[in-house]
């Protein structure tokens, strides 16, 4: 595999290219407009793709490699949330590993062309070498994503991360003063949210839907919209780490589990802005049973697939 | 672990034509607005994911807002394929490959 040069050096173009071979063709990378694609062999040749022994093998569902990889830099965090599943305290990372295990991890990464990284922790802003692993995957050709509560975020943090990451998602799960899972996350995710937009950055919001903060989402995807923000993901909590001590009392009820999905639909049309489910919230969508028009309006899934049957609708 | 019955909230129906009408933009993630070769390229595109995951505690399979008739229709498809085309057109010099793997990258186990 190439070397690949001084971090500091690389002028990385965001909008290269990147792909690699798979049985049924090639899948395709661009960072603008952000999207992935699975190429049939025949468009792989069509954009100059070489053919590949791969290509004479009977198909698969199986992928040679993921298209993107979940890095847990570390389990410290400033907060202690009484929902975390990593069960992250300030005084937690011992076992993190260090900068140049990630770098290995990296280059492992990049010999299977993995185009994307989402990169988490704890709170991965405590860790110092945070931009240089940035820096890293970029040199590597693979775009760092992060997710961060915010509290350590600082123009100068701001400025560079507009430039290493594809999208940062901050996390907010009610509006201040009010305050969910012992934390006020909400004040400092806020003000951050605000400069890393200012930065230009991609930024998205998460927010953990929960019994007691399923009546305030509006008002934070109401703020969402108004920061100009790409996206409000809702987030399923789930029983893991310090949220299984409580996850009974504090999982949404029979009737917001209902509600979810026409909730979200209502809130990105009211407000103009892309609501999302994470994939554990599959049955709260999949209880509705879409029927066309619904289907029309909120995909299943991010993955588009041409269609069997070109008349009824695309298989997701 | 079963909890009481609780009553159930009826749904209500959603303004369907304001939000068709609203979120073509969204729904493509800044596709619709990409410049695109204007020569159609052969082949499929087979599966399309737009937007990128930031989150570390979520498999990247999530639920999407856009219009369903615009994929239906095959047209977002051949969108990003065109998009694709003019982006491999840019990096590639007239007579040379694309550039990718290394040959003996392990690529074609």
């Amino acid at each position: 595999m190439t070397q690949p040069a001084d971090a500091s050096e690389v002028a990385w173009q965001h909008d290269e290219p990147r792909w690699r071979h798979e049985r049924f063709g090639a899948i395709v990378v661009i960072d603008e407009p952000p999207m992935l694609a699975h190429v049939d062999q025949e468009l792989a040749s069509e954009l100059g793709i070489p053919p590949s022994t791969l290509w004479s093998q009977p198909p698969t569902e199986v992928l040679t490699a993921p298209v993107e990889a979940h890095l847990t830099l570390t389990k410290r965090c400033n907060l202690a949330c009484t929902h975390c599943y990593q069960e992250s305290t300030p005084t937690s990372g011992a076992s993190d590993l260090g900068f140049e295990d990630w770098l290995r991890r990296l280059d492992a990464l990049a010999q299977a062309r993995v185009f994307h990284v989402a990169i988490g922790g704890g709170e991965a802003l405590t860790r110092a070498d945070l931009l240089a692993i940035a820096e890293a995957a970029r040199a590597r050709s693979i775009t760092p994503n992060l997710t961060t509560n915010g509290a350590f975020v600082t123009e100068a943090f701001a400025r560079q991360a507009a430039r290493l990451f594809g999208q940062i998602n901050v996390s907010i799960d009610i509006m201040p003063p009010l305050r969910i899972f012992g934390a006020d996350k909400a004040t400092t995710g806020m003000s951050a949210a605000t400069q890393l937009l200012r930065a230009g950055a991609r930024v998205g919001l998460n927010l953990v839907v929960a019994r007691a903060n399923f009546d305030a989402i509006g008002e934070v995807v109401a703020w969402a919209a108004e920061a100009g923000m790409v996206e409000v993901e809702l987030l399923r909590l789930k029983p893991a780490g310090r949220a299984q001590a409580r996850y009974l009392e504090e999982r949404l009820t029979r009737a917001q589990r209902e509600r979810l999905f026409p909730l979200a639909l209502e809130l990105a049309q009211q407000y103009g802005i892309p609501v999302k489910l994470d994939c554990s919230a599959a049955p709260f969508v999949a209880f509705h049973a879409p029927d066309r028009e619904r289907m029309e309006l909120f995909a299943f899934a991010s993955m588009w697939s041409v269609p069997k049957n070109p008349v009824g609708p695309a298989r997701i | 672990m079963n909890e009481p019955e609780e009553q159930v909230t009826p749904i209500p129906r959603l303004d369907a034509g304001r939000l068709r009408a609203l979120l073509p933009g969204l729904g493509t993630a800044g596709l619709k607005r990409a410049a695109t070769s204007s020569i159609p390229p052969k082949g499929k595109l087979l599966k399309l994911k737009l937007g990128f995951n930031p989150n570390s505690s979520s498999v990247g399979t999530t639920v999407v807002v856009f219009l369903w008739s615009l994929v239906a229709s095959g047209a977002v498809l051949a969108i990003a394929a065109a998009l694709l085309s003019l982006r491999f057109q840019r990096k590639s010099k007239p007579g040379q490959r694309v550039d990718g793997p290394a040959a003996d990258s392990g690529q074609d186990a």
